[in-house]
């Protein structure tokens, strides 16, 4: 099996290029830090094993941030036959210091310059055949989108020499002074020494090898920058152009979350359609229960959440593949540095409030670990578009004209949870500085729709079966819960019975139905309405007619557990650890919100 | 001068980085003795300029930190 690990500058398409050789839908995007982590994927070609190593974007062997490091890790750890840079043709010059880096490694290479397409529309030609007699590594102008060019690449990868030297590329008279060491050590040690005993000369050499390179190059892609500059101008240096930004952003957001609310219903309507039509035509039994409560609910829950959650990956797509993503970044980056996150914080909140698991998914996509794992811990506090039903019909009963503006506080009761959450966390461990890190601003692009396509079947396929199982075990406990007898009732009442004394303090531990409400939240928060609602119709003496406890319900629900699909989501992405850590901190600061409000009602 | 002090837009030749800032800025092709072309995008707290054909947006405290 040959080893072949897609290095390369961020931003350059290792991961796209990735998912075109081995037909898997990887998580790619247009902005830099895509990927977090060193991801392998196996394929054959012509009876040939091969492992893609997919690692994060590197800018340098040597001076590397944190998040960098997962290249020196695979070096150390993993044998490597064949190292392929991925190079983004519109900026080779960026990319030749780590290419020459990487050739002293002595590992076989071959540089394949991404974007040809974007490099011929600005007219930018690089004679590859002389770039690769220079580094004397071969050297492919590919694109992502190209069908034609996965066998070329594959072809190259299957031929790539297996021994080679590579000398570095120094002028006559430095070549004859790395002579001498190259006759006494091996390549690498020579070099090593070498670059360690003259620093200066190799520094000067290696801007004389890229200022050679790019000879090569002919067109610049100074007219694309200029285009993206001026429309910068307008986007980022005035007023207008900020509302502008911001405005897209929220009101895009708002349009693919009803369009993904509008198909959620279509698709939960057209299940119990079809769930009603089935079993309509079968005799009643326990097998005809179990495939309607359990079967069929699940499926139903999962293509009622599978429009909702692939709209909002859509709308990341789209709005990371224009490149307004990273404009949006720079902007929210220093107003959310003073609440001690960072703009991709902002960005998962933001989609938070429609569906916490796409917004899961977006923050582990963060550089930074401890911000990634902060941001992943407070999603759960945001509240979810399947919350809204919930303090609507509550918020209904009790403040008729007022609840909308109910539903709107306890909104913003978890936005303030997550900013004084953060402020604690920050007094307790403090995790970055005050310093605005440096951005790159990706050219406009023009936004291709099967790019998006692959971006959410991507995003969906890693899903589907997990969540169904999930789904299904969660449906299938409740199942049981409501057909075993304990003493003369259902499991279900009474478990609730007795987790409703754990309530009192609360004050809606009183009545056992709105505890039980409580747990089929844990499947979809939408289940809490819907489940109260049919609870409250067979003990209508249960529900207590008081504004002050059911608003404090209302405050419990808004910022309690997270559902099932959010926590697989979170364990998914971190481990079961955190997933745990996730569910206890947020039952805690519901719990004790809730309590506080109690008190803080009952005294008056 | 500190780049911070340009008001005009243009190329312009970096003379010197702070030690501090040298490692971070060398990843986005910044580098002593290089040309970038300083546009006349300031926002939030950023300067964007142009760099080995790359877009790069600079916080001004980096910018403090390299003279021209």
């Amino acid at each position: 099996m040959k080893n072949v690990a897609f290095v390369g500058l961020p931003n350059t398409g290792k991961s796209s290029l990735i998912s075109k050789l081995t037909n898997k839908e990887l998580y790619v995007a247009n902005f830099s830090g895509a990927t977090v982590e060193v991801r392998k994927y196996m394929m054959r070609y012509h009876h040939k094993e091969y492992c893609l190593m997919d690692i994060p974007g590197t800018m340098d062997l040597i001076y590397q941030r944190e998040e960098e490091k997962a290249i020196g890790t695979v070096l150390e750890n993993e044998r490597i036959d064949l190292i392929v840079q991925v190079i983004n043709s519109t900026q080779l010059k960026a990319s030749l210091p780590l290419t020459l880096q990487l050739r002293n490694l002595q590992i076989p290479m071959i540089c394949l310059l991404n974007f040809s397409d974007e490099a011929a529309r600005n007219d930018l030609h690089i004679d590859t055949v002389k770039l690769s007699y220079r580094l004397c590594v071969p050297v492919l102008m590919v694109s992502a989108f190209n069908k034609e060019d996965t066998q070329r690449i594959m072809d190259c990868i299957e031929h790539s020499e297996e021994n080679v030297v590579y000398r570095p590329l120094y002028n006559p008279e430095t070549d004859v002074l790395f002579q001498r060491y190259a006759q006494i050590h091996e390549m690498k040690k020579a070099i090593m020494l070498f670059e360690s005993h003259y620093p200066q000369r190799v520094l000067l050499e290696r801007e004389r090898a890229i200022e050679s390179c790019m000879r090569y190059v002919t067109g610049s892609m100074t007219s694309s920058n200029m285009k993206t500059l001026k429309i910068d101008q307008f986007l980022l240096g005035t007023l207008l152009g900020k509302l502008v930004i911001a405005g897209s952003i929220v009101f895009s957001f708002i349009v693919f979350l009803y369009l993904g609310l509008l198909l959620s219903e279509v698709a939960g309507s057209g299940m119990d359609y079809l769930s009603d039509v089935l079993m309509g035509r079968m005799n009643p039994s326990v097998f005809r229960d179990f495939l309607s409560d359990v079967v069929f609910s699940a499926m139903g829950s999962l293509f009622s959440f599978l429009p909702l959650y692939m709209s909002v990956s859509a709308y990341l797509a789209v709005i990371e593949e224009s490149g307004m993503m990273a404009r949006f970044l720079l902007l929210s980056e220093r107003m959310m540095r003073s609440f001690h996150f960072n703009g991709k914080s902002l960005i998962s909140f933001m989609i938070a409030h429609g569906c916490n698991v796409p917004a899961v998914d977006y923050a582990s996509t963060m550089e930074e670990k401890q911000m990634r794992l902060k941001t992943i811990l407070l999603i759960p506090f945001c509240s979810c578009s399947a919350r809204l039903p919930v303090y609507l019909m509550f918020a209904s009963v009790f403040l008729k004209g007022k609840a909308v503006l109910c539903a709107a506080l306890l909104v913003l009761l978890g936005i303030f949870c997550v900013l004084l959450l953060s402020e604690l966390l920050e007094c307790i461990h403090p995790i970055q500085s005050s310093e605005l890190p440096v951005f790159e601003l990706p050219v406009y692009r023009k936004v291709h729709w099967h790019m998006i396509i692959r971006k959410i079947m991507y995003q969906t396929k890693g899903y589907l079966v997990k969540l169904f199982r999930i789904l299904f075990c969660v449906f299938a406990v409740v199942f049981l819960m409501m057909n075993v007898p304990v003493d003369s009732i259902s499991l279900f009442e009474w478990i609730s019975r007795h987790i409703s004394s754990l309530y009192l303090p609360l004050g809606f531990g009183e009545s056992w139905i709105y505890t039980a409400s409580l747990l089929p939240g844990i499947i979809a928060k939408e289940a809490v309405a819907g489940t109260f609602v049919m609870l409250n119709t067979v003990y209508p003496a249960l529900w207590i007619d008081d504004l002050k406890i059911n608003l404090i319900y209302l405050v419990y629900v808004s910022l309690s557990l997270p559902c099932i699909l959010s926590c697989a989501a979170i364990k998914n992405k971190l481990g079961s650890k955190i997933m745990l850590q996730s569910m206890i901190l947020s039952w805690c600061i519901s719990y004790f919100v809730s309590w506080l409000l109690y008190q803080f009602i009952m005294f008056f | 001068m500190r780049l911070s002090q340009v008001r005009k837009k243009g190329k312009v030749k970096i003379e010197s980085i702070d030690q501090s800032l040298k490692e971070r800025l060398s990843v986005f092709g910044i580098k002593e003795g290089c040309f970038v072309f300083v546009s006349s995008i300031r926002s939030c707290g950023y300067h964007v300029v142009i760099c080995d054909d790359r877009l790069v947006a600079l916080p001004y405290h980096v910018l403090k930190g390299m003279t021209i």
